[in-house]
């Protein structure tokens, strides 16, 4: 029991000092964002999901981001990315939603972006999965929560919601603030 | 028997003082042989208290602080729907108890009641808890209620105390008849008093014996069946019970003669042993049995016993004949020696009871946090009182005034018998009560140490469990249920927890957690300072929903 701890506090030891020398060579803020931060209620935007590697072994071979269940969005599309294949999974929304005119009764509920061959994102590197979708729900955020998946079969989370404090959660799910579209109102968060 | 002459009567005498004597030394030889050492309490079990296990146990264990013997019935294992899981008769291997329990009984809380008998005869009674999957409402034992009967304790209780009272009443008369009577006087009222006492001690045998079947089985008076008087007659307890009735009847016969006429030495020293080991059968059925050193435990609290007889006893025979009956000169003879034996004997009472008490209390902590160390320290303040009344006497007798003044010494030894009453009262309340040394071994109800509360978030709700809230080791137990309903488990994807003492500047320390079952993790943290700890616990109940709740543990 005693060398089983003793193995583990050096294990623990040993990867503290990994960490402290090597994790800190990237930026800071190496979280899966969405980019733009912001957009406006209703309409359209294109946004990207900007995905670091924090990895410095292994690379990132797939991005799975949920839609919000709260705010189902009428319709999603994504951009190509070369090396990457996309699946989009939908759901039933119920009561349905009026896009243009007609009733959607189905959502996308999830995208997963998987690389084929050696496309993964790299140590070191960065990759962006653009994506256009509309009209925005009228809500104050939409929060996406992403599972990203490394080649050694790590799963970073990406799924802590913003917190009340404004204190920054370790894995914080990347969010898109949406204004109301009226000019005349101003929007209730000043951009971060 | 007025035909017969003197002589052959005391062969007779004889005869059935040996034969009991020998009943004695066999049972005596029998009687030590289960070695043991306190009241039992349970001291380890498996499946632990209120622990969760992933699948149903095919048995239970229960290891006891000492060996058990069995109560018919009174070991149960309850279903979480309130039928009886235990399959078959529990076995009982010295301290190990194994009940055969249905494997397939379903998830939810079990509850283990059981009622079994420690070595130094006294029931011991309990209860806990484990649940297979998820904990639910614990069930509830609808069996008999297995704490034995109040009006029964206090039997026993009554029971005991006049034993003590009858040895009181026998010792004293047949000492101070065979050495210190004047011949003058008529023997008529110290006999009839002797006989009383010795027909109270068989009688507070034989209510001992009847009792002790629902003291250790549950149940009134008078539930009382063959099977469980068969179970008390083969126990330690029944047979030194048993003994000490043939060595009344023994000594009845001795009895006879000498207390109608001064009698010779040999007949006096038979009557000493009988007497001796009669006293012995007291220790061996209660606590001095089961003590860590049951060979001293045994003779010291036959002396103590022995000794309290012999004072008391002498000192009745002094305040209700001797010092109104008695005339100035025979007093002036009888006094001196009375006191030198009453010296004796308080010495040994005193000596015997410090060393019952050391091995009994062990700690000084006991002695106060206990009910027994208590009720010891009230015994102690009386006898306290008694001493000082005593040594006043003494004085008295020293100064040669007690003879020509016998009135003060009356009203002395009055009190001292008043007092003394109360002492013995208490004695037969301590032998019923559980050695301080047993008793601060028990583990309390309440769990004193371990820190528990629910937290909440949107996602779950979060039983935390802190044991013992001190510096150094401690082990977490995480339950998560449903946030609205903390009777439904919620399975968790992943735990995590982190446990950091800002006010020390201590970072966030890791607590790996090991999932038990789907709603229920255990880890083991090192806490190394007091202080008010966060402890930051993060649950993930699906692929991407997780929320991190925060509690402040305060640690000792």
């Amino acid at each position: 029991m005693t060398r089983l701890r003793r193995t583990a506090t050096a294990a623990t030891a040993l990867a503290f000092t990994a960490v402290a020398v090597l994790g800190f060579a990237g930026p800071a803020s190496a979280h899966v964002t969405v980019n733009p931060k912001e957009a406006t209620q209703g309409g359209y935007a294109r946004v990207a999901f900007r995905v670091p590697n924090e990895s410095d072994t292994a690379s990132t071979t797939k991005l799975e981001v949920v839609l919000p269940e709260n705010a189902p969005v009428g319709s999603v599309s994504t951009m190509p990315v070369p090396g990457w294949t996309v699946a989009v999974e939908k759901r039933k929304v119920d009561p349905p939603i009026e896009v243009h005119g007609s009733q959607i009764t189905e959502a996308v509920a999830k995208i997963t972006w998987t690389a084929t061959g050696d496309a993964g994102v790299k140590p070191g590197q960065f990759q962006e999965f653009p994506v256009s979708m509309g009209p925005l729900p009228k809500v104050e955020s939409m929060i996406f929560k992403t599972l990203q998946t490394y080649s050694d079969g790590n799963v970073a989370r990406w799924i802590d919601e913003p917190q009340p404090g404004g204190a920054e959660p370790e894995k914080p799910a990347p969010v898109l603030t949406l204004t109301a579209a009226a000019p005349s109102r101003r929007p209730r968060r000043p951009p971060p | 028997m007025a035909g017969m002459t003197v002589a052959p009567r005391r062969w007779v005498a004889r005869l059935a003082a040996a034969a009991g004597l020998l009943v004695t030394v066999v049972a005596l030889l029998i009687a030590p042989a289960t070695p043991a050492s306190a009241h039992a309490v349970l001291s380890s079990s498996s499946p632990a208290a209120s622990a969760v296990v992933p699948s149903g146990p095919s048995e239970v264990v229960l290891t006891f602080s000492e060996s058990v013997r069995k109560v018919p019935d009174k070991v149960r294992v309850i279903a979480p729907d309130g039928s009886r899981a235990d399959r078959g008769e529990p076995s009982f291997d010295g301290a190990v108890v194994t009940i055969g329990v249905d494997p397939s009984a379903g998830r939810g809380t079990y509850l283990v009641s059981f009622r079994v008998i420690s070595a130094d005869s006294h029931p011991v009674s309990g209860a806990f808890t484990y649940s297979v999957g998820a904990p639910s409402t614990p069930p509830v034992d609808s069996g008999n209620d297995s704490r034995a009967n109040p009006v029964v304790v206090n039997a026993v209780k009554v029971a005991r105390f006049l034993g003590y009272a009858g040895l009181v009443l026998l010792v004293g008369p047949v000492l101070v008849l065979a050495v210190l009577w004047p011949r003058r006087l008529s023997r008529r009222g110290p006999t009839r008093l002797a006989w009383t006492g010795l027909g109270l001690v068989a009688v507070a045998t034989l209510a001992d014996l009847w009792l002790q079947v629902p003291y250790t089985a549950g149940g009134g008076l008078f539930e009382v069946t063959g099977e469980g008087l068969g179970s008390v007659f083969g126990s330690a307890f029944g047979a030194a019970h048993l003994v000490r009735l043939g060595l009344l009847a023994a000594s009845a016969f001795l009895l006879r003669p000498m207390l109608a006429r001064p009698s010779g030495r040999a007949d006096a020293i038979i009557l000493a042993v009988l007497g001796a080991a009669a006293l012995l059968t007291w220790p061996l059925a209660g606590h001095p049995a089961a003590s860590p050193a049951p060979a001293v435990s045994v003779v010291v609290d036959a002396v103590h016993l022995g000794s309290m007889a012999v004072w008391l006893g002498g000192l009745l025979m002094l305040g209700g004949f001797l010092l109104r009956q008695a005339d100035e000169r025979e007093l002036g003879a009888i006094l001196p020696i009375w006191s030198r034996w009453a010296a004796l004997a308080v010495s040994a009472l005193l000596l015997a009871g410090t060393v019952q008490a050391l091995i009994e209390v062990a700690t000084p902590d006991a002695l106060f946090n206990t009910t027994y160390g208590r009720l010891l320290l009230a015994k102690i303040g009386l006898f306290a009182i008694v001493i000082a009344v005593a040594a006043y006497s003494r004085q008295m007798v020293r100064r040669r005034t007690a003879a020509q003044r016998p009135a003060p010494v009356r009203r002395a030894v009055w009190v001292e018998l008043a007092v003394t009453a109360v002492v013995l009262g208490l004695s037969a309340t301590l032998v019923q009560t559980t050695p301080a040394r047993t008793a601060v071994a028990e583990p309390s109800g309440t769990q004193a140490g371990l820190f528990s509360t629910t937290l909440s978030s949107p996602l779950y709700s979060l039983r935390v469990e802190l044991d013992p809230a001190q510096r150094g080791n401690n082990s977490i137990h995480l339950y998560a249920y449903a946030p609205d309903n903390q009777s439904q488990p919620l399975p968790v994807a992943e735990w995590k927890a982190t446990a950091a003492l800002p006010s020390a500047g201590i970072e966030p320390i890791d607590v790996p957690l090991l999932p038990l079952v789907d709603n229920h993790a255990y880890g083991d943290v090192s806490l190394p300072a007091a202080g008010d700890w966060q402890l930051k616990i993060t649950v993930r109940t699906t692929d991407i929903d997780q929320a991190t709740v925060t509690a402040t543990v305060p640690i000792r």
